[in-house]
This record gives C-alpha cells, structure tokens and sequence, in this order.
C-alpha cells in the first residue's frame, strides 16, 4: 500500500499541485549586434510538473522592457543532448539521522541518512551522459565538504562517504536557508542547465547567532536569485515526517519539482525525470528594442491565460557609449567651442624664454644631470676662464680629468673665440686649440658639455654675418 | 618644442578632441532608438566619433609645428582613417563589453564592483586601439601606429574606468561621457607622446636659434628638413636653410645623413660632408641651426 502511495507522489501528484508554468531558462544576446535578435531559451510544464511537448508558436507572447515583439524564429525539442549541471546538497543534520518517521533510531540501516546517501549513489549511477557534471556539498550548522562540479562522478562519491554524523548537537542544526542561498551563489556562475538537488527531512532549523553565517539571506531572495540564473532546485523530502511543504515551495518557487520519498528506489527515474524537463526546451528569437538599457527585461506569456502564465528573465545590453541624456541641449556645443579656442592657443602661443645674451649652458655632465641655469657672458676683453678651480668664472666641480683653467672665450664686439688650454677640450666633437665660436657649438671639457649660444638677436640679426669662416 | 612640452601639447590636444567629440556622441546617442539596429549605430556612432579622434590628432603635428600645411594636410587622412577605424572600433568594443558583460552578468557578487567597469573599460580599450592606430597609418609610420596602439589601449581603459566610476558619482550618464572622453583624448594623446619618447631610439636636439631646446624624435624610415614646413623638421626661423636641405634614413640600427645637394652645405662636427653616419653626440649643422644628435640605447 506504502509503496503505491509513493509512486503515486512521485509520478503524478508532485506536491503541491503544480499550476502550468513557463520556465526562462537562458536569455542569450550573442547574436545582438549581429542580426539585432535576442535568443531565449525556455520550458513550458503542465499541470503535472511535465513539460509540453507541443507548444504553438502563436499562444505566445514576447515582451521586451513592456513592449511586444515579434517572434522571428521558434523551435521546439532542442539541446536533448547536452549536458547538465547538478549539485547535490545534502543535509547533514542531527535528525538525518532518526528513522523516516522522525524516531531516533541507532539502526543504520533505517535512517533517513542512509537513504539519502543510496539515493544519491542510484542518482549518481543514471548519469550516462558525457557533458553532464556533478558537485556536492553537505551542511549542519555549518557548510560541510563541498566537491566543485566535475565530470568525475566518483568524487562525489568519495565526497559522500565522508560525510559524518554530527558530533554534538552544536554541529546539528539544519542551516537549510543559508544552504540553499550558499548552493545557488556556487552554481550561478556556471554556464548552461543547473540543476541543485537538494536531499533534506526539511526543516530550516538555524542555530541563533551563529558565528558561520553571521549574515542571513532571505529565502526568498535566495529563489529570486536562482530563478535570475537559471538554477533549478529538485527538492528530495526524506521520510513521511519531513517537512515536505516547506521543500516543495523551495523547488516550486526555483522552477524544479518536489519529491518525497522513503524508499531510495523510488527515485530510479528521477535523472530521466529531471533530464527530459530540463532539457525538453523550446527556443525563439526576436527582434531587441533600440532603446538604451544596460539590461532589459524579457517577459514571455501564454496569451489569454488566466491566471496569466508568464515567466520574467535578463539580459545584458549596455552601449559602449551607455545611455543617453533624458534631454539634449545644443549647449552641449559650447564645448566644441571651447576645444577650437585651445587648438588655437596651443596653435599660436608658444611660452618660452627667448635666449638674448650670450650664454654658456651646461648640456649634459657627470656632476650635474639637470641643466645649470645659463652662464652669461657680458664684457668686451674679459676673458671667461672655464676650468675645475674654484676661482674660475665657470667652475666644473669634481672632474680630475679637467685642468685648473682648461678654456677660456674671450668677446670683442660680435666674436667670441675660445682658446684651449688642454687636449682635453673639444668643440663639436673636435680637438681644438682655439676656434671663433657658433651659435650651438657644443664645448666638451671632460665629461662636461657646454653649449654656447650668442643669443636671438645677434644671431638673428643680419644675413650678412651668414657667411661663416670655414674651419 | 621639448619633449615634455611636447607630451603636453599632445595631451591638451586630445582633450580638446574629447570635448568635440563629446556634444556629437551626445546627439548621437540621444538619437539611438531612430537607428533600426544596434550594429547600423554602433558605426554611425563609432565612425562620428572616430573621425574627430582621427581628425584631431592628425591635425596634432601641424599644431605643434605651428604649420599650417601640416594642419590642412593631417585632416583629411584623419577622417578617412578615422571614420574607418573609430566604426570598426566601436564595433568591436561593443562585441567585447556584450561578451564579457553577459559573461559578468551572471556573477552576482562581481557584476557591478568589476565586471561592469573591467568590461567597459576593455570595451573601451578596443575603441582605442583603433582610433590611436589612425595617426600611425595616417602618417604611415609603423612606430607611431604601434605607440597609437598601446597608447589607445591605454586611454581607451582608463577613459572607460572613469566612465563607469564617474557615474556612480553623477548617474545622468552625459556628465560620465564627458569626462571619459575627454580623459580617452588626454590618455591617447599622453600616452602617445610619452610612448613615442619611450620607443623612439633617436633625435634630434636644437641647440640655438628660435626653437632653441627643441627635440625631434625620429620615428620615421626617412626624415627630411629643411625651411619648408612640408618637411618632417620644419625650420622657418633659420637662414641659410634650404627647402629641402638633408633626410635622414634608418638603415637596420643606424641613422644615415644625406645632404640634399645643398648650396651652403651640411656639416657633422664641423665637416662638410654629403653623406654620413651619424653617432650619438654629433654636432649638425644645417644653415644657422645646430643640432645635436641622440642615439638611445
């Protein structure tokens, strides 16, 4: 009799009633810039919790931001083969381990836990498919193991005979809220069909002040946020004592289903179950608005359903450029007046000191790597005397290979000549003895280089003086 | 012009391409729902745009060298490059920020902190590579289109950041656009110029005259001056200086001087000479003007 009523639950009255629903599944905008079309994956469950297999293409509504679009492409029965993430989550709570009807019991054999471990073993040994992966992970007070999804069933397996009954009653508690909001946050990151299964006796029993979750999440932002992307949580009520209301609202609420069991068995066909629903999806494309969002809000429904059902998703579509202005103003223009006017500064306008006097500069030097300001050279028969002595008019400190009064330049009127002292000085690179300096000569006296410049006006003065004496 | 003064004059000029971008962007994105599709104005907007950028810079060597033959010649290669490269650009960086965003999209935790902006900015990024390779084609030299590159790149990132940080800060998204463009030009005309400086490996550095302290990178295969100011160096103020007076040409790792057949000569250390190698610290002399020639290593 037992056995019947099961499979009554488990095969056609999916606790609680289930009303027909459309499930977004993925909202995909990679075509967007391409053909302007949005792609949106969904199902469509009957009454039963089983999906519609023959959904017409005009009993649905499209809507973008409010606004209807056209469907431009439909199909139905698509992606059969590819593969789903499933997550398993078990509670590991004190009363996992009472019989199923909620007694203590110390028989391995009759608790709740050792159903829900062959349960998931006989989950685990349906997987046949390649892509499919799987993860687990297990809570109390505390989130327990966790194995990150892979395509290596066996370690979940291995992850799960680790699982161990909680040593004392602090560790006992069932965080079952900050479970579900933990599981959904791991796999809402991955790509394609997620799928949490989620094995419990039910009930949310927090531990106060609990120093591992010291922020709480609302369960019902948890199931907001699977539904945003794409999570789907099978809830597994074990034993006729669990509180199977309250994991059937979890399930429902996150487009998944709920199943109360006490027989391991009786989830053999769970896997098929949850493959054919998952991936039994229909598919339709349409036309984006132009409007600017960085995202917008897809609603699909069935029309004239009542009560209307529908099914909200999002996808991302910001402008590089972003939004616009709520108004534009030709003020905005101002500014491209303002640019003209700095081209024209920066055209015209040139700061800089104009050089006037006859100078002499260090260029570049081993005492100084930053210019000296210029050395200007005033009377008419003084000589400039440049050397490493401290008296002389032109001091290079700290250079042994440059002499006491290595050069000096002597000015009558216009001509200014130098006289080397040393073989150490060089004008432009050249060993000199004496030379009727240029505007530009560079002096080298040791590792010293000093630029002479007769100044703007002299140089520029007349084109008479152009004809240079050739050396 | 200095080096320094020359960044600077580079960074100002993107700015003021920022600011006349900025109102057109405005109009064009106000416009945005008359466009039937996302691609048709991603390249309205993106070619509007890049022909300012492309305009702008290209005009940037005639500002700095106060000539206005440069100024007329660097428009109209802007805009043509510009258009193309500022379309595909846009293009391409509104692929990249829909990509990585979607893919931030479903990482709650990360989506606004990072995602967002790291995908903008990379978007950016993208716009900027396009639009800083403009002036390299433009002028034909593949040094300045690999500064242009990294340059853009880098403008383009952080013009981008900014935007998305501005706007937290003012949510009406034109104050952020204005900012981010006018940071974008800044950035590529900075970092043009201080790439420009970092990757060039030879110049020319005046010693006297008018532009006494002036530096001249040369980033080109062939580098011609003379007192026309169609040449690359462009000596106006100078006598004695011809139309086209000598090039200089980058032959593997060395700079070879030619003298353009001058009637009053070119001279390297005070030697006349035709044709010459040039070695780092060499005095040359052209008219009036001495220059020193650098050779980085």
């Amino acid at each position: 009799m037992k056995k019947v009523v099961c499979a009554v639950i488990l095969f056609f009255v999916i606790v609680p009633c289930f009303a027909e629903k459309i499930i977004i599944s993925q909202i995909d905008n990679s075509s967007l810039l391409v053909n302007q079309n949005v792609q949106v994956y969904f199902s469509f469950i009957d009454d039963q919790g089983y999906p519609v297999e023959n959904l017409n293409k005009d009993k649905l509504r499209v809507f973008e931001n409010g606004v209807n679009r056209n469907i431009v492409e439909f199909k139905s029965k698509i992606n059969v083969n590819q593969g789903i993430k499933l997550f398993i989550v078990l509670d590991n709570s004190g009363s996992m381990y009472d019989d199923a009807s909620g007694n203590a019991t110390e028989d391995v054999q009759a608790q709740r836990m050792t159903y829900a471990k062959k349960a998931i073993l006989s989950l685990l040994s349906q997987i046949k498919n390649p892509h499919d992966k799987t993860g687990f992970m297990s809570f109390n007070t505390s989130i327990g193991t966790i194995e990150e999804l892979s395509s290596d069933n066996v370690r979940v397996e291995l992850s799960l005979e680790n699982v161990k009954r909680p040593l004392t009653p602090e560790q006992s508690y069932t965080e079952l809220n900050e479970a579900v909001y933990f599981s959904v946050n791991r796999v809402s990151e991955q790509s394609g069909r997620k799928v949490i299964i989620l094995l419990s006796d039910g009930e949310n029993y927090p531990k106060k002040d609990n120093e591992e979750f010291k922020q709480r999440h609302e369960l019902s932002n948890s199931l907001e946020l699977a539904r945003k992307y794409g999570v789907s949580i099978y809830t597994i009520g074990l034993g006729l004592g669990a509180d199977n209301r309250y994991l059937a609202s979890i399930s429902e609420k996150s487009g998944g289903s709920h199943f109360q069991i006490d027989n391991p068995e009786e989830l053999d066909q769970l896997y098929s179950f949850i493959r054919n629903r998952v991936l039994n999806e229909y598919y339709l494309s349409y036309p984006a608005t132009m409007s600017s969002e960085d995202q917008k809000m897809v609603r699909i429904e069935i029309a004239g359903s009542t009560p209307v059902v529908q099914d909200e998703g999002s996808y991302f579509s910001a402008m590089v450029f972003g939004k616009p202005t709520q108004e534009f103003s030709f003020l905005l223009f101002g500014a491209i007046v303002f640019a003209l006017l700095l081209l024209a500064f920066l055209f015209f306008v040139r700061l800089k000191k104009a050089v006037k006097a006859p100078t002499v500069q260090t260029l570049s030097s081993a005492w100084s790597k930053g210019k000296a300001e210029p050395m200007t050279i005033v009377n008419d028969g003084q000589d400039m005397i440049i050397g490493n002595d401290a008296g002389a008019d032109l001091t290079i400190q700290d250079d042994n290979e440059v002499s006491m009064n290595a050069a000096k330049i002597s000015k009558k009127g216009d001509v200014f000549t130098l006289v080397a002292e040393d073989s150490s000085v060089l004008i432009n690179n050249q060993e000199v003895k004496s030379k009727v300096l240029r505007s530009g000569d560079i002096i080298t006296i040791g590792n010293t280089q000093l630029v002479f410049d007769k100044g703007m006006t002299k140089m520029m003065g007349s084109k008479t003086k152009s004809k240079r004496p050739k050396k | 012009m200095s080096l320094v003064s020359r960044i600077v004059y580079l960074g100002l000029i993107g700015l003021a391409v920022g600011l006349i971008a900025w109102p057109l962007v405005e109009l064009v994105v106000f416009n945005q729902s008359v466009f039937p599709n996302m691609m048709v104005f991603s390249l309205v907007a993106g070619s509007i745009l890049g022909m300012v950028f492309g305009a702008g810079f290209g005009i940037s060597e005639g500002i700095i060298g106060q000539s206005v033959y440069k100024l007329v010649l660097g428009v109209p290669m802007g805009l043509l490059f510009g258009a193309i490269g500022g379309a595909l650009g846009t293009l391409g960086g509104q692929a990249v920020l829909l990509l990585l965003g979607s893919r931030f999209f479903n990482t709650p935790n990360l989506f606004y902190s990072f995602g967002f902006p790291f995908s903008r900015s990379i978007g950016w990024a993208f716009f900027g590579v396009f639009i800083g390779a403009v002036e390299g084609i433009r002028s034909r030299s593949l040094i300045r289109l690999r500064n242009g590159l990294i340059g853009g790149a880098i403008g383009g990132f952080l013009g981008g950041l900014l935007f998305e940080y501005i706007k937290l800060l003012y949510p009406e998204a034109y104050i952020a656009r204005l900012f981010g463009l006018g940071l974008l030009g800044v950035l590529i005309g900075i970092a043009y110029g201080l790439v420009e400086k970092k990757l060039s490996d030879a110049s020319l550095y005046l010693l006297n005259g008018p532009q006494k302290g002036s530096e001249f990178l040369l980033t080109r295969q062939v580098t011609t001056l003379g007192k026309s100011a169609k040449e690359e160096i462009g000596l106006t103020m100078y006598n004695d200086v011809e139309e086209k007076h000598i090039e200089i040409t980058k032959v593997k790792d060395s700079f070879i001087l030619t003298d353009a057949g001058t009637k009053t000569g070119t001279f390297v250390n005070d030697d006349q000479i035709k044709k010459r190698k040039l070695k780092d610290g060499d005095v040359l002399r052209v008219g009036d003007a001495q220059f020193q020639f650098r050779r980085k290593f």
